[in-house]
């Protein structure tokens, strides 16, 4: 076993402040109502933390059944806060296996966010002068305010197909680097249980594609989340989230093919694309804000959160303002629509594209330890 | 003018006095309860030696029988501090007995009392009647009334039965002046709500406090000294004691209480004694057995039937028959649930200011007393001890105590 202290300070900085006030009394495994009985967490996770015990830290799949309720904190007798040890674990864990390496590394320093902010606007920037120059678009049309006249839809879309190219090819190899790491030592596949007169029960676990379906289904249903105590306001917060998010994706899938369909974009409040767009972003930015709202009322209690939190919320945040901004605008018929849809496109841009180095990427590591865990059976049995 | 006052009568303030009044000092003990002793006559047995509390505290009260210099004031508070030090100038309020000096201890009032009132000696575990004995070894062998049960004028049951004339029903609060040289503050203290442990099923009857296993096991107590379950009467299997409950927790007693793992190990013995095939199981962080203390902790360690386990408990839960306790065994690695037929949360010293200040005296964000000129702390109204570290404590105290009245 290899100690690292320089990985108890990364963990300290990820926001794991207190994990050396530990005492190991492991109040926090019992208290936890999602812990499973054998290894709970995060009393273990406590100590490995404190002697910087990497690899088995990098290899933790607790560490994502882990839904922050921060119940373990609330009971903490030292105030050693393993909720938020255990995020500082989930963030290094992202920081590890995404690639290339060299970006959360910049990533991790605060002051870079304007720089992760200004490679989409200069990048936009170029694009719009060269449009301007050789395509005959990119300038701020008369009349009334349809975006299409300023940026055809097509261009949208091709860059949303290369950064979702480019998205969907690190989270590949984030999955594949996290799922050989926190299977290494193979899948326990069969339970063995004594029963009376010598025998024994053999019970296969789940197939993969079990574990799969399960999983999902506790995702569709929060179940997992709902079991919190001290912030259980988080389920229906990130309830609220999860199900904006999908309702915007769903809308954005209309949208598209509305375009193959050659129809404009325009849309009015009523179309059905509208209004599910509508929908999930009312869920997304109230979601958002009762998150933001919570945490500044009670950092105490529920944790104010480190900067690998924030960089997500705060472009989440920022992508849901700014979108029904372009809306409210085009509705007023101002033309300050197309810059606010430049600027909302920046932060859409660098939501997407970050996704794997920030907390964004939870949505796929927690999936892969959903599988997991369910594979395993290392799940709280109600 | 070369007085010295004692807040408290326990064992740290008996000690002072006593230690005082020897040397030829004139001393005033006030107490607050109608009994001398404090804590220590709650208990079953006391370390180092393992008495019986009244084989100390006996030899105590005859001391100060025979010791004209020390002036005893129970049922007494102390309502202002003025002046500095060599020349404090002390209120003192002196709360009514209801029963005078001719009580004889017959016991005929409580035969004809109606009311009953809840046993605080005892914890509530059982009662007594409105006019009582604190307790058999009280000290003085006064009986009292407590006023919030008494009928009183309506009643009057016990006046008629008095034959010595010691029940005075009109009996009024009177406050008295002194001058003092110099105060010791041994003030003591109470054990921490349990109630505030809101994980460990604080309300339920067979979830008990260690003082109070100390009263169940008291041949004084309110089942004469056998220990069982308080809900039901069952005689003991099983035992969880659940160490740290309330102590070395910030959100509770930020410090350790000292005595609670020696307690608990003490306690272990009562069991087990009581019941050979009974199974003790003792849930704790580190067991802190300072000093010579180790060697009873390794007599303990060694019986079969006392299994220590590394963990906390953080989940007391009602079964069927009994209570589970589930801590995660930190040796292993796995949470266990333990069933057991009583559990008791070993909480810890939680100083008496919590609930009682004596007004002129500092203290500091735990309730300890913060000492200057003339004011000096003893036992656990200073910090969190045990028996036999209050006297030292206290002796010292007392020489403290002295060098003010005589000036160095």
């Amino acid at each position: 076993m290899e100690l690292d202290p320089n990985f108890s300070r990364k963990l300290i900085s990820l926001g794991g402040k207190s994990l050396k006030k530990c005492y190991q009394c492991a109040t926090c495994s019992v208290i936890c109502p999602i812990s499973p009985d054998d290894n709970p967490f995060p009393r273990k996770e406590m100590i490995w933390a404190q002697w910087g015990v990497k690899d088995r830290l990098l290899k933790d799949v607790d560490a994502w059944l882990c839904h922050h309720c921060n119940d373990c904190s609330e009971y903490c007798p030292r105030g050693a806060k393993p909720g938020e040890v255990l995020a500082a674990i989930r963030a290094a864990q992202v920081q590890t296996y995404s690639w290339p390496s060299f970006i959360p590394k910049i990533m991790a320093h605060p002051a870079s966010f304007i720089l992760f902010l200004a490679i989409p606007a200069i990048l936009i920037y170029a694009v719009l002068k060269y449009a301007q120059a050789n395509l005959g678009w990119g300038y701020i049309p008369e009349g009334e305010i349809v975006m299409s006249n300023f940026i055809p839809h097509i261009y949208v879309e091709l860059a949303g197909f290369v950064v979702g190219g480019f998205v969907g090819l690190v989270a590949l190899i984030s999955a594949y680097r996290f799922w050989n790491a926190i299977t290494e030592g193979g899948a326990k596949v069969f339970d063995i249980e004594a029963i009376d007169d010598m025998e024994m029960e053999i019970k296969a676990r789940k197939s993969f594609w079990q574990a799969v379906l399960s999983a999902l289904w506790d995702i569709i249903t929060h179940n997992r989340f709902k079991d919190c105590g001290t912030s259980n306001y988080r389920y229906f917060a990130h309830l609220m989230m999860f199900y904006g998010f999908i309702l915007l994706g769903i809308s954005t899938l209309g949208a598209v093919v509305y375009l193959q369909m050659g129809m404009e974009l325009a849309l009015p409040p009523t179309d059905p694309v509208k209004v599910i767009g509508n929908l999930g972003f009312v869920a997304l930015f109230a979601g958002t804000t009762w998150v933001i709202f919570k945490r500044f009322s009670d950092p105490e209690r529920l944790g104010l959160g480190s900067y690998f939190d924030w960089f997500f919320v705060i472009l989440l945040y920022l992508v849901a303002i700014s979108g029904i901004a372009i809306e409210l605008a085009r509705l007023a018929e101002s033309t300050t629509a197309y810059y606010i849809y430049l600027i909302h496109l920046i932060f859409v841009f660098s939501l997407l594209t970050y996704a794997p180095y920030s907390k964004f990427a939870h949505l796929l590591y927690r999936a892969i330890a959903y599988v997991y865990s369910e594979s395993t059976g290392r799940k709280v049995e109600k | 003018m070369s007085t010295i006052l004692v807040i408290g009568g326990g064992i740290a303030g008996l000690t002072a006095a006593i230690e005082a009044a020897e040397t030829g000092y004139d001393v005033i003990i006030v107490e607050k309860n109608p009994y001398l002793g404090g804590r220590v006559a709650q208990l079953r047995k006391y370390f180092p030696k393992l008495c019986p509390p009244y084989c100390g505290l006996e030899i105590f009260f005859k001391r100060i029988k025979s010791n004209p210099r020390v002036k005893i004031l129970t049922m007494a508070e102390v309502e202002s501090i003025e002046g500095s030090a060599g020349n404090f100038d002390v209120t003192i309020k002196i709360n009514p007995r209801y029963v005078n000096d001719n009580c004889t201890a017959c016991n005929e009032c409580v035969e004809v009392c109606p009311v009953e009132r809840p046993n605080d000696f005892n914890f509530g575990m059982d009662n007594t009647k409105a006019i009582y004995l604190p307790h058999e070894m009280a000290f003085p062998l006064k009986y009292v009334i407590d006023p919030e049960y008494c009928k009183k004028d309506e009643c009057k049951a016990c006046l008629s039965v008095c034959k010595y004339k010691a029940i005075d029903l009109n009996m009024e609060p009177q406050t008295m002046k002194v001058n003092v040289s110099s105060i010791v503050v041994a003030t003591g203290w109470k054990p921490y709500d349990a109630s505030n442990l809101d994980n460990l099923l604080p309300e339920h009857p067979d979830v008990i406090t260690n003082m109070m296993m100390e009263r169940l096991a008291a041949y004084n107590g309110p089942t004469k000294g056998k220990i069982v379950r308080p809900s039901d009467g069952k005689e003991i299997e099983s035992v969880a004691f659940v160490q740290c409950a309330g102590s070395r927790d910030e959100n509770h007693l930020p410090y350790c209480s000292a005595i609670c793992c020696l307690a608990t190990l003490k306690q272990a013995t009562y069991i087990r004694e009581q019941y050979p095939d009974a199974k003790v199981y003792i849930f704790y962080i580190d067991i802190r057995a300072l000093g010579r203390y180790e060697d009873f902790f390794a007599k303990v360690q060694k019986d079969e039937n006392v299994v220590l386990i590394k963990g906390k408990v953080a989940k007391i839960e009602e079964d069927e028959d009994g209570l589970i306790v589930t801590a995660e065994d930190t040796a292993t690695g796995v949470k266990t649930r333990q069933k057991v037929d009583m559990v008791v949360l070993a909480t810890g010293m939680q100083p008496s200011s919590s609930e009682y200040k004596v007004p002129g005296i500092e203290y500091d964000e735990y309730g300890f007393v913060v000492p200057k000129e003339g004011i000096v702390a003893a036992g656990v109204a200073r910090k969190p001890a045990d028996v036999a570290s209050c006297n030292e404590d206290a002796t010292g105290a007392a020489l403290k105590a002295i060098q003010v009245v005589r000036g160095r």
